[in-house]
């Protein structure tokens, strides 16, 4: 079973154009699509808030990504911005 | 909430949430044991902790006020990545069990194949030895299931043919590219007790 943690990258996913695109088109925000995404995929997710509205929010995933949405979210690659979050990373 | 409710089953059989609460950089005290016991309210089931958060005890605490059963709530705690050595994974434990304040963990993970300040360095020898300490609490009854966390493939090639039992979760960074990253990572048929990546495509040479 594998566990993904720090779905959101640091907080670095909040600002990605086209992951806020695919998010709008759901209605729901950057986070939830990035936690549903890896739920999806059949990780145990493990999110961290530390507001009763973000821990809220990061539960609200009563919605389902498409085999096509996925696939662009697979087909996306860490860029070099990302590349700031790496030592940070390991926790 | 109906994701909270949702869960997977582990290869010693209990149910694992899909969906747990992250705790790292909440402070012990207030902050932490307030997020925690916000996050039960609302319906998180999995709560993940570490020794090196160093709020175990707030953790504890909010899992033992919650008034749900403990057997209802799953909790993950972590081997310091610095403890290398038998006796010294026997010790952080033992501290981490007194700290938490709970009879048994759900899940405990070695946190990472490496001291924090010497990532990457070649600890396969001392994983083994740290993975006996991590087989002998699975049998102590006191941890329900034994894992690791930040380990790549190598990592965790190089642990297996000294297990006894084999990790049972692997914790990765979400955020990992390459042959780490969660998502490219598969169950391997023929065993339900751990995952590995699956090959990297070759680019098509042109």
């Amino acid at each position: 079973m594998v566990e993904a943690y720090s779905p959101f990258a640091h907080g670095l996913i909040v600002n990605h154009p086209e992951i806020a695109d695919i998010a709008a088109r759901y209605d729901v925000s950057a986070p939830q699509l990035c936690i549903r995404y890896l739920l999806q995929k059949g990780a145990v997710v493990l999110p961290k808030a530390t507001t009763t509205d973000h821990i809220q929010q990061n539960a609200d995933l009563d919605f389902e990504i498409s085999g096509d949405d996925m696939a662009v979210l697979d087909a996306m690659r860490d860029t070099d911005k990302h590349q700031d979050a790496m030592e940070f990373r390991w926790r | 909430m109906r994701v909270l409710t949702g869960a997977y089953t582990l290869s010693n059989g209990d149910q694992i949430p899909k969906i747990g609460f992250g705790t790292w950089l909440l402070k012990e005290g207030d902050e932490c044991y307030n997020a925690v016991a916000d996050a039960l309210r609302l319906g998180y089931r999995l709560i993940d902790t570490a020794r090196a958060y160093h709020n175990e005890a707030s953790v504890g605490r909010a899992v033992r006020d919650s008034g749900i059963p403990r057997e209802q709530i799953y909790v993950t705690s972590k081997l310091p990545a610095e403890a290398k050595d038998y006796d010294k994974a026997v010790e952080e434990f033992e501290t981490t069990m007194s700290e938490i304040g709970l009879d048994y963990l759900d899940l405990y993970l070695v946190h990472a194949p490496w001291p924090w300040n010497e990532v990457g360095k070649d600890c396969r020898e001392e994983n083994r030895q740290i993975w006996k300490a991590m087989e002998q609490f699975l049998a102590s009854g006191r941890v329900k299931a034994i894992g690791v966390s930040n380990f790549d493939p190598d990592d965790l090639a190089s642990l297996l043919p000294a297990c006894e039992t084999k990790p049972m979760v692997s914790r990765l960074f979400a955020g990992s590219s390459g042959s780490t990253r969660p998502t490219q990572w598969r169950r391997v048929p023929s065993t339900t007790s751990w995952w590995r990546p699956t090959p990297r495509s070759r680019t098509a040479s042109s």
